[in-house]
């Protein structure tokens, strides 16, 4: 069974996208590079390869409540493409599509719309929903990398990512789980407020420019 | 006294030549009004956050687009026309809502019960969004989720919502939600 993991972050490196497949990948035994979709359009070689797959997992971060705009057009196009070689596959070799999305915010249930986006471009391209996974606390992924696995904040993540790689394999369906991270949220605000606050003064900026109005 | 003009911001995904559609029907006397159209090149957002850590409230991306979030801080009304396709925007407006991040501030606030991003300016944009193109009633759902999801994060007040089949019927689709 071929499975591509696709990385639907703009960002080049060091993703929490790239994090979360990378913990997917350990759970399904998996050593293919992820396959990166950071511009508005897709390659001929990597939509050939998107074809050929028996299981698509697409991991994203939310922008402003959706799917970021440069994947967005790429969905586009593969649904453009399954429309033009959609007799090419029998529906028992549909290609099944499973969603890991982080937002930065602390709920995971903000990335619903999102969720409900991959589910109806889903079914346009006439591909099969396996499963979604909406993770809150984004900013924090990278950053819990080395906790082990169900332990601390990554307990319900670890839970969660488990389960989806079980029916990745099985190529079965899964309920939609969203969820937080196992952390308080006074203290993800707190981190993450104090993160801008470092990064503003690295830039040479005083704390209370973040308040700048353009 | 003398009223302030209020300002209407439009993203639309119509193209130039929609413009002098939406003149006609979206603008009103005693309006200062900006169309945001697809002109060249648009860059995608790339989560940088270079709009809140170092030139905060304005885009680092060097294009037509990067000052979104002073325009929408500057605005009373926002008005989005755009086809809605998997339930939410076109690929343009999107885009833009993208690069709307400098408008709000990197620091978190509860609304709702929920953590958001606090505002970076004191406005309440009213903002009125129009669908079109044929789309699925699940869809449609999904649509007014992420709108109301964008209106609460942005911390507007929603006072439209519509969905018409094309571009030409925008106008006939009734007042829809209000």
């Amino acid at each position: 069974m071929k499975i591509t993991m696709i990385n639907g972050s703009p960002k080049a490196k060091n993703s929490a996208s790239e994090s979360l497949l990378s913990i997917l990948k350990g759970y399904c035994n998996l050593a293919a590079p992820d396959l990166v979709l950071n511009k508005m359009v897709i390659e001929e070689e990597n939509m050939a390869e998107i074809w050929k797959s028996d299981a698509l997992v697409i991991a994203f971060p939310l922008y402003i409540d959706s799917v970021p705009s440069h994947l967005l057009r790429c969905l586009i196009q593969i649904e453009e493409y399954a429309r033009l070689h959609g007799q090419e596959r029998t529906s028992e070799e549909t290609i099944k599509v499973y969603v890991v999305i982080n937002n930065g915010f602390f709920q995971g249930k903000q990335n619903m719309p999102a969720i409900e986006v991959m589910q109806h471009w889903t079914k346009r391209c006439g591909f099969e929903f396996g499963q979604a996974v909406g993770v809150g606390g984004g900013g924090m992924i990278n950053f819990i990398k080395n906790v082990p696995d169900g332990h601390g904040p990554k307990k319900n993540l670890t839970l969660a990512l488990r389960e989806m790689a079980g029916n990745i394999l099985q190529k079965k369906s899964g309920e939609t789980k969203v969820f937080e991270l196992n952390y308080p949220a006074w203290a993800y605000k707190w981190q993450a407020e104090y993160g801008w606050r470092m990064a503003a003064r690295k830039n040479g900026l005083k704390s209370k420019d973040l308040n700048k109005r353009a | 006294m003398r009223m302030e003009e209020k300002k209407k911001l439009i993203i639309q995904d119509g193209g130039q030549e929609s413009e002098e559609w939406i003149q006609k029907h979206f603008m009103k006397q005693g309006e200062q009004t900006e169309i945001i159209t697809e002109t060249g090149k648009i860059q995608n957002c790339i989560g940088c956050f270079g709009c809140w850590v170092m030139t905060p409230g304005r885009c680092v991306l060097r294009d037509d687009y990067n000052r979104m979030g002073e325009k929408l801080g500057h605005a009373d009304e926002l008005i989005i026309i755009s086809e809605c396709i998997y339930g939410t925007y076109s690929p343009f407006v999107r885009n833009i809502l993208d690069r709307c991040l400098p408008y709000i501030h990197p620091y978190f606030t509860k609304r709702e019960k929920e953590i958001h991003h606090k505002a970076r300016y004191q406005n309440r944009l009213k903002v009125s969004v129009y669908f079109y193109g044929e789309c699925t009633p699940e869809e449609k759902e999904t649509a007014v989720k992420t709108v109301r999801a964008n209106v609460l994060n942005f911390n507007g007040i929603l006072y439209h919502i519509s969905f018409s089949e094309s571009r030409d019927t925008i106008l006939c689709a009734g007042e829809g939600m209000q």
